[in-house]
């Protein structure tokens, strides 16, 4: 079930007006607990075993953690937890890449194997739910929080229905503590969750699957072929496109938690006015880099392990980090891609650091463009659909020339898309969405969302799926 | 609202305010504007149509089990679609059949997936152009991709085609034709969107009323779609063919084994169009061997006086007023020869 689809919003109107019907908070509670359970059957119900597998290893890990006083007993509890998550991961995500990977190394040392083909189908979110549930027990393990007294609040914590497939990554803490009392939602409140998901919807439906994909679509699969106008149009078209996909669902799934009463981190803060590639990170996919950072960097000993262990900390984080993304070389080298950048900036912020002119405001604009030149190189490992497409399109982009693929429309239509975003991006890097709503006179949102609403009621009907839900 | 997240500013946003009067007017406007412009189409002879996808077909796939022996199932491409009307049909033989057709794509995989699925036992329809007897003309269209999709398909995925046939019935403004990409489309070419001539119903017989449009634009693109085709569809071998006759064939013989039965039909097709199919598929090397190889029942409109008395507007399919004589007079005919009961 995707936010993009009717059923959702019967689905949804459902959920609302059973709970705010005046039952009970426990029995509120079961019943989003279900409606969850119900949301993900709608694409595999007999994934839902894999739920309940992550939810009970995680619970008793938690439990036997807590209660054990022998720190081998923790790690190896905590090892258990991880294996069990991970190789739920393992098996489903990267099964099929391991195999392939195995056989191409035992070509190279020329023995020839040829295993039966996997058919493995891919949960639909396990690397989202995998990893929220993996962070319970972490912070159980470093003592960050206690067990949490009721399993059914844990296994709503799990797969609250909706940030259950892609996100945001809650934190245990953050998301049980809501769960204490009756969430009380007020009018401004549901008024504003409506909001944020209507927004959602118009940033995916329109702008990332009318405007920008097809575009995008058209130039990754015919990269061979595509000129020097064509590889940046498709490229620019899928730097939007991937932004608007997924910070759109991710504000559906803010929005559509607040309607509930429940608050959610935030998954983007203008990314694409980052200056350099750490602040990149601090605002792009927000709830998975600081999962990263705080599970992963630091486990590993982050930046106190002396100068020339923090490269290697960093490279490892972001080289995983890729992996998360998909099996497949292309996002460990996109993610190798981001470790490199983050490195060199790194030593770059180190020798500029007493340099005042990148405070000014031309220079920090350029800066944005840099990082932005470079997310968008980068990109085209993210999306061309194998190696040799994607070292033709980026071999393309250095070399000037004609471009026969996308039209003169086509091109107004990226470059005017793009500069809109990256121009509300700048404008409003130092402050937020809500802040930003918040100034505008209540009749220009009134027309606002009106505009959103006839928008998504003209759009065309598309079946393209969340690109996030593939991770 | 007190929660303070680690990596939230979510506390923030309940700054905003006047969020009734906000909804209020979002609404209301949304709903004034979408409704003027419902009106304003269905004014100009716009009607509502249904959208077709995999969603509906697999939704008649699933009737063809259900239906058991009793299933008359109709596949091929928008000939029959839009040729064969299931009213006048079940009107004569007393049965409604099932429209299987996707229009532009070949019935050869639809007839393999009917094969292998044991519980189809009712009697099958199959309309053949000569094209999709050609090279690789299995893969033209979306058959293959829609058989895959059908066999995937969730229960979410079912009511959701539900739901989408409602709203698509219910709102003319959710015809692809006035969506804001098209009517951009129409405002560059400085034309005037024309209310849909081939719309579909939710059983997914089309019906082309050739008077809502302009017909001769719409032959011109025919012809030239027939020679993109004859490009692609590069006809086979006489020993490939024979090969591709004796898979059909087996196909017929599994169907019929388990009591179901097989019927080819060649639709009309007139003018150029004709002329070209002939030229590259001419029946005696074709359809012909077909019929005798594959041991098919059979019927070429041109055997029949009563079928080959239509003039195609777009050389290639029947108009909804010749559709429903075409189908009263082929009902007959499968009656008479006992290839359906009534």
């Amino acid at each position: 079930m995707v936010f993009n689809s009717i059923i959702f919003f019967v689905f949804f109107a459902m959920v609302l007006f059973i709970y705010y019907l005046p039952l009970p908070w426990k029995a509120k509670k079961t019943h989003l607990w279900i409606s969850s359970y119900l949301f993900y059957a709608a694409w595999n119900p007999p994934f839902v075993l894999l739920l309940w597998i992550s939810t009970i290893v995680d619970w008793f890990v938690g439990k036997a953690i807590a209660d054990s006083k022998k720190l081998m007993k923790k790690r190896a509890l905590l090892i258990f937890s991880l294996s069990v998550n991970l190789g739920l991961l393992a098996y489903f995500k990267y099964g099929e890449f391991l195999l392939d990977s195995f056989i191409v190394a035992l070509k190279a040392l020329n023995i020839t194997f040829h295993p039966a083909a996997p058919d493995v189908v891919l949960p639909v979110g396990i690397s989202f739910y995998t990893f929220q549930s993996l962070s319970y027990t972490f912070d159980i393990y470093r003592g960050k929080m206690r067990p949490w007294k009721s399993f059914s609040d844990f296994a709503l914590f799990v797969t609250f229905f909706p940030q259950l497939v892609a996100g945001p990554i809650v934190r245990a803490a953050d998301f049980l503590s809501q769960l204490k009392s009756p969430r009380k939602t007020s009018a401004d409140q549901l008024g504003w969750g409506f909001c944020l998901l209507t927004m959602g919807l118009f940033q995916k439906v329109i702008l990332a699957d009318s405007l920008m994909a097809p575009i995008a679509d058209k130039v990754y699969s015919q990269a061979g072929v595509a000129g020097f106008s064509d590889a940046w149009i498709g490229t620019l078209a899928f730097s939007g496109q991937i932004f608007f996909d997924f910070s759109g669902y991710s504000n559906c799934a803010i929005g559509a938690a607040l309607c509930l009463g429940f608050v959610l981190p935030d998954n983007f803060r203008f990314p694409y006015a980052s200056i350099g590639f750490t602040e990149f990170w601090k605002r792009w996919h927000i709830s998975l880099s600081t999962w990263l950072r705080d599970y992963l960097y630091i486990s590993l000993g982050g930046n106190r392990k002396g100068k020339a262990r923090t490269p290697v900390n960093v490279m490892i984080t972001m080289l995983l980090g890729g992996l998360w993304h998909g099996a497949s070389w292309r996002f460990i080298l996109w993610g190798a891609l981001h470790g490199i950048y983050l490195v060199v900036e790194r030593g770059l912020r180190h020798i500029f650091k007493d340099a005042n002119f990148f405070q000014q405001t031309g220079m920090r604009l350029v800066l944005v463009l840099i990082t932005y030149y470079f997310l968008c190189i980068t990109w085209v490992f993210f999306r061309a659909e194998d190696f040799a497409s994607a070292f033709a399109l980026i071999s393309t982009m250095f070399y000037p020339g004609e471009g026969n693929l996308v039209d003169q429309g086509e091109i107004y239509q990226v470059l005017m898309i793009s500069f809109l975003l990256l121009w509300v991006h700048w404008k409003l890097r130092e402050s937020s969405l809500e802040a930003f709503m918040g100034n505008l006179p209540w009749w220009i949102r009134g027309v606002a969302i009106s505009f959103i609403l006839i928008s998504l009621a003209l759009a065309p009907s598309d079946e393209r799926a969340f690109i996030y839900f593939q991770f | 609202m007190n929660v303070l997240l680690s990596t939230s500013n979510s506390n923030e946003r309940m700054r905003l305010r006047d969020w009734g009067r906000v909804w209020l007017i979002g609404l209301l406007t949304a709903a004034i504007f979408l409704g003027c412009w419902e009106i304003f189409w269905r004014t100009r002879g716009f009607q509502p149509t249904v959208q077709d996808d995999w969603g509906i077909w697999a939704k008649v796939r699933r009737q063809a089990v259900s239906q058991g022996e009793r299933a008359i199932i109709l596949a091929g491409a928008s000939r029959i679609q839009a040729g064969l009307h299931p009213d006048i049909f079940e009107e004569v033989t007393g049965k409604r059949p099932l429209v299987l057709a996707i229009d532009g794509s070949s019935p050869i995989p639809v007839l393999e997936n009917l094969a292998e699925d044991d519980r189809i036992a009712g009697t099958v329809i199959c309309s053949l152009n000569p094209m999709f007897l050609g090279e690789d003309s299995d893969d033209f269209g979306r058959s293959k991709r829609w058989i895959r999709r059908y066999n995937e398909q969730k229960w979410s995925s079912r009511i959701e085609t539900q739901l989408s046939i409602l709203v698509e019935q219910a709102f003319v403004f959710r015809f692809t034709g006035l969506q804001p990409g098209q009517l951009w489309e129409n405002l560059k070419d400085r034309q005037w969107p024309r209310p849909f001539y081939a719309p579909m119903r939710p059983d997914r017989y089309r019906t082309m009323d050739f008077s809502l449009t302009d017909a001769e634009r719409i032959l011109r693109g025919r012809i030239e779609r027939e020679l993109d085709f004859q490009k692609s569809a590069a006809p086979l071998s006489h020993e490939r063919f024979l090969d591709k006759v004796a898979r059909i064939d087996q196909l017929i013989q599994k169907i019929e084994n388990r009591g179901g039965r097989v019927m080819f039909i060649r639709f009309p097709s007139t003018g150029v169009v004709r002329q070209l199919e002939d030229q590259t598929w001419p029946r005696k090397k074709y359809w012909d061997i077909l019929v005798t190889n594959a041991r098919v029942k059979a019927i070429h409109f041109e055997d029949y006086p009563t079928l080959s008395e239509f003039d195609c507007p777009d050389g290639s399919h029947l108009d909804v007023r010749d559709a429903e004589i075409f189908t009263r007079s082929l009902a007959e005919i499968l009656l008479e020869k006992k290839w359906v009961r009534r």
